[in-house]
This record gives structure tokens, C-alpha cells and sequence, in this order.
């Protein structure tokens, strides 16, 4: 059930209409059931995964809160982590592994025979299982209370509009909302739409024309021109950030229809003046979980032990800051998906980090809109890497780029023509939002120029909308 | 260590590390986690102070004042042991 379907409209302007006519008590319940429908319609078969997430953590939390003793209590953390990973583990990795595996085997001389389970990977099982886990550790560091009532504590864990590709919730910012009565303001309605509206523009509009362009070009082995491969990871940089952006908007608009905040999960990414600030605006609900979950840990951990105890304070800050930074990009790789271009993807923006980090003086010396264009080429780079179906295709296109400079093809016209008007129509309003550092800012313009605005959006959604043609991206995480 | 000692230490190091002044204790310095990391290793190494996992919320830690909180917290709980 993709969001802009009219399977979808009609699903969520039932639960609104219900929604609104409930208590508190009966709208969670309602919202609970609805959760359960919404991801059964996308493969009922996997809503077992869900549940086994469910119960694990909110028995995990009670075990939590109940022992008083530390060891007693990190045990249920433990159990926690084991139960999510492995069957994230099982659904997502298993084959990729196995394969691996079979490879290594077969390069040292042995025939293996490694049983694949060749089946489809549960959608939202990254998302929903990060969340999950969030929430034993959250209560075991005593920054939340468990939760005491499962199904109150299910709605957290499967509540569907952001259950499928996040955000990904901390317990602490979505369990009180759940908890206590949610009163929907006008300014949440106001916001909601408004949300709605600009994620559902930037899904249909930008990002399914941009998938237009990249796609023919990324799904063939033998690129024909290296302008054209340029051409194709600008369009997959602009096409990702509006799909998964786009879907983050709506999730967050739906949730605020009833009266319920979601964090932010895009603060204007390609507006970014280095590539640490980069991933402080991109999927900001990932890369805040990797740093709060495991950076921060795995660093303190070192800086805990005797390593180079010997050194001084700026260089043992540095040696434990890289090797953390490389392993969590290393798994922020692989959580993209079982693939080694994703894996590489996390070293290639690790290297970038710890680049500009030795480099920091001079890079934050440079003009600011050179510092804002060298990171979105960097950032590109990146993607060319993400979207590219094997390790050796990337390096193939890397080649082209870099050899094949013919303009002859009558392509790029057409491809530069395309790409230049949906860049403005996304850059226009971000542009907006970056000086005004809102992302509501068009909200405050006057009646007039909004209606002149939306009309506008309107139209072209008429014309060029791809509706409900093209799954989200990131529903294949 | 008094606050002020260390809030005056920790501008030191952060001043020097992020190449911006900072005029007051409660401005939001935007700390970044390869900053952040720093303030950990040099709580640990200069002031002998274990910054425990369970007391840091990065999106809590926005100014010097924060910071030195957060150290004389973790200093009590060395204490309290």
C-alpha cells in the first residue's frame, strides 16, 4: 500500500474518520489494528517478524526495569540485540553471506554447497527493528520507563506511517505522545497537509521523472557515454533525496493529521558545507541511532581501555575517532543493504569524514559556495556507488566518466533539458527553506502568492505525477 | 575542579578545535560528535572524570554550561562510588 495510491487515500481517510471519533484509548487501539492491516497488505506472511520484534523488546524493557543489578539488566539488553540482529540477520543478510561464503570457498578450491533461502526481504525490517532496539537500550541507560501496556507498546513499535522507511522513532520522543491523549491542532493540520502535500510533489514529481533518466542508464552493463553517466548520478543524487525525503514528509504529515510529532529526518542535505554536516542533515533519524547506539559506545569503550594511553589527548582523540568512525560507516554501509557497493559506500563516506577532519582548517577556509558544490559532488560520487548494481559496474562507469567525453549523443539535450527543470523546481523551494531555516517557511508567505504556489504544484502533478507507479527506494532497506 | 575551571578548559580546547570564539557559556555550539568525542577524551585524560554512556543525550549537550554539567555530574557519580 504505497502512500500515493488511492488504496492508500481511501485506507487513511478511514482511520482518520474513525480516528477522530475515538477516545484516546480506542484511537490506539484503532491505529494498532490499522498498523497490523497496513503492513499485512504489503506481505501478511512477515507480520510474525513484527510480532516477535514486539514481544521480545517490550518483555526485554519489563526485565530491564524490574532487576536492580546491572549484570542482571544488561543480560535483557543482550537478549534484546541478539533476537533483532538475528533476524535481521536471517531476512536481510543470510544469502548475501552464504554467497560470500560459497565464493571464498570455491576461490580456495572447495566445492560448497550452502543452502540460500531465496526469499523477499521484509519490508521495514531495518527500521522497525532499529526502533525496537532503541527502546531496551533507552530503558536500560534509564532514559525512558518501560512501557507497561503491550498494546500500547506495539503501536510504537508498528505505527504505520512511519513503520515501513521510518523515521525511525526513539522511544523517548514517540512513547509519551502514544501514552497521553493527543489533542490535533489547527496549526497540526495546517503543518500535516502542508507536509503531505510537498512529499507527495517531490515523490511523484521530481523523484519518478528523475528515475526516468537514471534508470535506463544504470540498468545496462556497457554505458554508452560518460556525459550521460554524470548526467544520471546528478539525477540519482536529486531522485533519492525527493523519493526518501518525499517519503519522510508524508509519514510525518500523516502522523501530525492525528496530533502526533515525528522527528525530522532531512534538513536540506545538499546544502551541506562539508560531509560531516552532511550526515547531521541526511536520514538525520540513522545516522543519530548509529552515533547514539554504537559510535558513541564503541568510542567510549576505547577510551576507556589502555590503548595509547601514551599519546596525547588530540591524538588518541583522533586514532579511536577513526577506527569507531570507519566501523560504524562500515555497518551504516551494509544496513543500506546485503551488497558489498553498499559496504564500500560506508568506507568511500568514512574516508570522506576523516578526510575532512585532517583537512579541517583548510576545507573550512574555502568560499562557502565552493564548499557547498565540492560536497555535493563528493556526496555524488557516493551515490554512483549506491546505485550501481555491483562493485565492478561502479568502476566501469567510473571509467567512462573520466574517458568518454563525446557530446555527439542526441541524449544529453534531452536528459540535460529534463534534469534542469526538475532541479529548479526543487532547489526553488529549498532555497527558501535554507534562508529562512523553515521548513514550514512557504507557510508564512501571504495568501496570495501560497494559492498562486499550490496552483502551480497542482497542475504539475496533474501533467507529470507518477502516481503510484514506482515503489520508495528505501523500502528495498 | 570548580565549573568555571572547566567550563574556561573546555572553551580552550573546543575554541581550538572548531576555529570559532565563543562568547558565552549558554550559546549553542553546535557540536559536532568528532567534537564531542574530543570532550570525552579530555574529560578522561585532563580531569580523570569516566563520562558514562547512560548520562550522554548528544542532542541535549548544545553549550559550554551543558557540557560542564555533564562532567560534574559523572565527577559525583565517581564520588558517590
Amino acid at each position: 500500500m504505497l502512500f500515493h495510491t488511492l488504496t492508500f487515500a481511501i485506507f487513511f481517510a478511514s482511520v482518520f474518520f474513525l480516528y477522530i471519533n475515538l477516545s484516546h484509548r480506542l484511537q490506539n487501539r484503532m491505529l494498532l489494528i490499522a498498523s497490523y492491516i497496513f503492513y499485512g497488505a504489503w506481505e501478511w506472511r512477515y507480520l510474525f517478524l513484527l510480532f516477535i520484534s514486539t514481544v521480545t523488546d517490550y518483555f526485554c524493557g519489563l526485565g530491564i526495569e524490574k532487576n536492580k543489578e546491572k549484570s542482571q539488566k544488561k543480560k535483557f539488553v543482550y537478549l534484546s540485540v541478539f533476537i533483532n540482529l538475528t533476524l535481521l540477520g536471517i531476512f536481510k543478510y543470510y544469502d548475501f553471506f552464504a554467497e560470500n561464503f560459497k565464493d571464498l570457498m570455491g576461490h580456495f578450491g572447495f566445492e560448497t554447497h550452502p543452502y540460500f533461502l531465496n526469499i523477499a526481504l521484509p519490508v521495514g525490517i531495518s527500521f522497525y527493528t532499529f526502533q525496537s532496539i532503541s527502546y531496551t537500550v533507552d530503558v536500560y541507560r534509564g532514559k525512558i520507563k518501560a512501557c507497561k501496556n503491550f498494546l500500547d507498546f506495539s503501536l510504537y513499535v508498528s505505527f504505520f506511517p512511519q513503520l515501513i522507511a521510518g523515521p525511525i522513532e526513539r522511544g523517548s520522543r514517540l512513547l509519551p505522545q502514544i501514552l497521553n491523549s493527543r489533542l490535533i491542532s489547527k496549526e497540526n493540520i495546517i503543518n500535516g497537509l502542508y507536509c503531505i502535500f510537498w512529499g507527495l510533489f517531490l515523490k511523484v514529481v521530481i523523484a519518478d521523472n528523475m528515475a526516468d533518466l537514471v534508470n535506463p542508464i544504470y540498468n545496462i552493463d556497457n554505458p554508452i557515454n560518460g556525459i550521460l553517466i554524470l548526467l544520471a548520478t546528478y539525477s540519482f543524487a536529486i531522485q533519492i533525496y525527493c523519493d526518501f525525503s518525499g517519503y519522510s514528509l508524508i509519514a510525518i504529515g500523516l502522523a501530525q493529521l492525528m496530533g502526533i510529532n515525528l522527528m525530522e529526518n532531512f534538513r536540506r542535505p545538499y546544502f551541506s558545507l562539508n560531509i560531516s554536516d552532511f550526515w547531521r542533515r541526511w536520514h538525520i533519524s540513522l545516522s543519530s541511532w548509529f552515533r547514539d547506539y554504537m559510535f558513541a559506545p564503541l568510542y567510549i569503550y576505547f577510551q576507556n581501555s589502555s590503548f595509547f594511553k601514551n599519546k596525547s589527548i588530540q591524538s588518541r582523540h583522533l586514532i579511536f575517532f577513526l577506527l569507531v568512525l570507519f566501523a560504524t560507516e562500515f555497518l551504516l554501509g551494509l544496513w543500506h543493504g546485503a551488497g558489498w557497493n553498499f559496504v564500500f559506500f560506508g568506507i568511500y563516506h568514512a574516508f570522506l569524514i576523516g578526510c575532512y577532519y585532517l583537512s579541517k582548517k583548510y576545507w573550512d577556509n574555502l568560499n562557502k559556495y565552493l564548499q557547498i558544490f565540492l560536497t555535493f559532488n563528493l556526496v555524488s560520487i557516493g551515490w554512483l556507488i549506491f546505485r550501481s548494481d555491483t562493485l565492478y559496474q561502479s568502476l566501469i562507469f567510473f571509467r567512462s566518466i573520466f574517458t568518454d567525453w563525446s557530446l555527439s549523443n542526441e541524449l544529453i539535450l534531452v536528459y540535460l533539458k529534463q534534469f534542469i527543470v526538475l532541479s529548479i523546481l526543487l532547489f526553488a523551494h529549498e532555497i527558501v527553506e535554507e534562508i529562512k531555516n523553515n521548513r514550514y517557511a512557504i507557510l508564512n508567505a501571504s495568501k496570495y502568492i501560497q494559492y498562486c504556489i499550490y496552483t502551480f504544484m497542482i497542475i504539475i502533478m496533474m501533467v507529470y505525477g507518477q502516481f503510484g507507479e514506482k515503489k520508495f527506494i528505501y523500502f528495498q532497506f | 575542579m570548580k565549573k568555571e575551571q572547566i567550563i574556561t578548559q573546555l572553551k580552550e580546547l573546543i575554541e581550538e578545535q572548531t576555529e570559532k570564539r565563543i562568547n558565552n557559556n549558554d550559546e549553542d555550539i553546535n557540536i559536532d560528535s568528532f567534537t564531542m568525542m574530543l570532550v570525552i577524551t579530555f574529560a578522561d585524560q585532563k580531569l580523570n572524570i569516566k563520562l558514562d554512556m547512560d548520562t550522554l543525550d548528544f542532542d541535549k549537550f548544545k553549550s559550554l554550561n551543558d557540557l560542564a554539567n555533564l562532567i560534574l555530574t559523572n565527577k559525583k557519580k565517581v564520588i558517590l562510588k
